[in-house]
Formats: C-alpha cells, sequence, structure tokens
C-alpha cells in the first residue's frame, strides 16, 4: 500500500504551493492517474482522507481523473486508448505498439479561496 | 474559487532525486538495475546465482530491500561482494533517497563500480511508481505464479524492460503455461524482452547472463564515449 505516501507527497506539493498565498484556502486538489501508473484510486481517497484529517488541509477534496493508457500503432501509426488490456489496433489490428504514455501521476489543478469580501 | 493549473508530478521529488542518481550512474559507466518481483519469485537466488558467474574481475555491488530482516544481504554478502540491505520498516518500496543512502553506506566510489544490482521490496504494485534512476526495471515473474499476472499487474510490466520467467526447472511439476504467460506481457508492452531462466538447471542462466554482459558493455561504451566529447 504505497497510496499513503502518494497522499502525503500530494499534500507536500499542495503545501509548497500555498505558502506564496498564506491567506488563501485550498479546498480542492485535482489529480490525474494514469492507467498505468499502479495506483489504486480508492486506496488513494482512503490514504488521502486519513491524511489530512485534524491537519491544516482538514476538508480539503481530492479529485480524481483516471486516464486510460495512449498507444501508437507500430505498422500503420494510428494512436488508440488502451481501453482493455488486450485492446490492438483498431485500424489495422496488429499487436505491435508503443506506449506513448500511461503512467501519470499528476496534480494537475488547485481550488484555492482566496478570501476576498464579496467574492 | 479560483482554480489554479498547476501540473506537477506527484512524484516529482523522488524524481528529481533518481535523475540526479541517473546521470552519476552513466557518466561513470555503472550499470543499474532494479529487480521487482511478487516475494519469493526468485530475486535473491538469480542473485545469488549471477554474482558467483560473473568473472572475478567485475566490480559489483548489491543492494537489497527488505521490511524486515537483513536475511536476503547475508545470503548475497557470501559470494563475497559489497551488498547493503535497506530495511525500509514498513514502507512496500525502495525510493530515491533510500538509494542514495544505501551507496553513502556502501561506501564505495561510483567510479569503481560496473554494475549494481538492487533488489526490490518483494512487491509487484509499488515498487512500479518510484524510479531509483536504474537503466533498467526487471520483472521476475517464476512458473508457480499464474500466466495472467501481467493482466492482473500490468503497470511492473509496462515500466520493465526485461521479463524473467523465472524458475522454468519446474515447469514439467506444474500446470504453468509459459507461452501464454509471454503472449499477456506482450500484450501490454509489445516490445519486452522476455528471457526464461533457471537459477537451478545446468545452464539455466546462460541467456540472461548473456543479456546482462551485453548491458553491461554498453554501458560501459556511453561512459567512454560521453567522457570523450566533453
Ligand atoms: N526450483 C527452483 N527454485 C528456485 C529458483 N529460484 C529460486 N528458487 C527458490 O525459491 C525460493 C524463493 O527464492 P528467493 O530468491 O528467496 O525469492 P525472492 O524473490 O528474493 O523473495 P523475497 O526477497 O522474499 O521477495 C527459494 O527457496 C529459492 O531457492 C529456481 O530457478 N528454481
Ligand atoms: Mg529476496
Ligand atoms: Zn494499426
Amino acid at each position: 500500500m504505497h497510496e499513503l505516501s502518494i497522499a502525503q507527497s500530494i499534500l507536500e506539493i499542495v503545501e509548497t504551493e500555498m505558502k506564496s498565498r498564506p491567506k488563501a484556502r485550498v479546498m480542492v486538489v485535482g489529480v490525474r492517474i494514469g492507467a498505468m501508473a499502479a495506483v489504486d484510486a480508492e486506496s488513494l481517497r482512503f490514504g488521502f482522507d486519513a491524511s489530512v484529517k485534524g491537519t491544516e488541509f482538514d476538508g480539503l477534496k481530492l479529485e480524481l481523473r483516471i486516464t486510460e493508457a495512449e498507444r501508437q500503432c507500430l505498422m500503420c501509426d494510428h494512436r488508440y486508448m488502451m481501453l482493455a488490456l488486450e485492446s490492438n489496433c483498431p485500424e489495422c489490428g496488429s499487436h505491435d505498439a508503443i506506449p506513448l504514455g500511461g503512467d501519470e501521476l499528476d496534480i494537475e489543478y488547485l481550488e484555492v479561496d482566496d478570501g476576498k469580501a464579496g467574492d | 474559487m479560483e482554480k489554479l493549473e498547476i501540473k506537477t508530478k506527484v512524484l516529482s521529488e523522488n524524481q528529481r532525486i533518481a535523475e540526479e542518481l541517473r546521470e552519476k550512474f552513466r557518466a561513470n559507466g555503472v550499470l543499474v538495475l532494479n529487480f521487482i518481483s511478487s516475494p519469493g519469485s526468485g530475486k535473491t537466488e538469480l542473485l545469488e546465482r549471477t554474482l558467483c558467474a560473473l568473472p572475478p574481475t567485475t566490480r559489483v555491488a548489491v543492494l537489497t530491500g527488505d521490511i524486515q530482516t537483513d536475511n536476503d544481504a547475508k545470503r548475497i554478502a557470501r559470494a563475497g561482494f559489497p551488498v547493503r540491505q535497506i530495511t525500509t520498516g514498513g514502507t512496500c518500496h525502495l525510493d530515491g533517497s533510500m538509494i542514495t543512502r544505501g551507496l553513502n553506506e556502501l561506501g564505495i566510489d561510483l567510479a569503481d563500480l560496473d554494475v549494481l544490482f538492487i533488489e526490490n521490496i518483494g512487491n509487484l504494485v509499488c515498487p512500479a511508481s518510484y524510479d531509483l534512476g536504474e537503466e533498467a526495471k526487471i520483472v521476475l515473474l517464476s512458473v508457480t505464479e499464474g500466466e495472467d499476472k501481467p493482466l492482473k499487474y500490468p503497470s511492473i510490466f509496462f515500466k520493465s524492460a526485461l521479463f524473467l520467467l523465472t524458475k522454468v526447472d519446474l515447469l514439467p511439476y506444474v500446470p504453468f503455461d509459459a507461452d501464454a504467460a509471454e503472449a499477456n506481457a506482450r500484450l501490454i508492452h509489445p516490445a519486452m524482452e522476455i528471457i526464461r531462466c533457471s537459477a537451478t538447471a545446468t545452464g539455466g542462466l546462460d541467456q540472461w547472463l548473456g543479456w546482462l554482459h551485453a548491458k553491461m558493455k554498453a554501458a560501459r561504451e556511453s561512459a567512454l564515449t560521453a567522457s570523450h566529447t566533453s
């Protein structure tokens, strides 16, 4: 279960990002998980909620976006999503392909409440 | 509410350490391999036998990860090469900072090394996320496991350059379909290199040792080229 360490890494980055905005409060953190990232969404949510409880980030919401791995066919250059593990090229049926991604684990955005009255 | 686009890798700190390590390894021509498998697939056994099979002039060191004990380090130390156990005390994977620490504890100058083997914690999931600065990840799967493992744990097969199918000496005794296991791995990673091996059968490691020698040679040569052109 490395999702707890990942939750902590997310919080460290949030903390660093928020240093430059001491008056603002972070409400949401958006994270992208590639299908090949070896990160389980449910475990990550669990680890994240456990990590924020009772800290300055208590109540911080984690929004996850899970993205499929993309491949490029070596026979016909077609780019396609590896939706099922068994998927081969939908254009020519070939199995030979190179990965174009899939192991992403990125913080994409923060939603912050900058506490300005009248907002 | 304001939305800030930030686009940062969650593991960017580990990535930074890993890139730093990789640069040093490459500059010194050290081939670094990160061995990953479920508990008991044969990582330590493979390393012990490989160490004994290397020419005695090979300068090699081993870092071996374990959650609790230093048994694996003791086994490897019998081969007479420098080895350091990294005990993670609960963490299910090695990370870049543990490698930096392990190297300091080994106390070896990278210039005096040809190969560094890293035995990761027995786990097919978590180690996949952490770059250790290695040249290649190697995933081991033994014939006493299921041939559908590559489909159940796609990430590590996706990220490993080489798949070692281990304990093939047991194939006559277990209902394991080796061709299906290879086909499953290639569904995830079409260009993956696959070698069948046995640590116990005579000659069972020859193909693997050939792969290793070729990689060591390539690491040495690219370091030489880099030092001549810079
Ligand atoms: N028959 C046979 N047994 C093997 C082979 N390789 C390893 N074994 C046995 O499998 C068992 C586990 O091997 P290890 O090398 O300790 O496995 P490991 O991957 O290092 O295990 P952890 O460090 O606990 O994750 C040992 O009893 C080995 O002797 C092989 O090629 N053939
Ligand atoms: Mg071991
Ligand atoms: Zn195609």
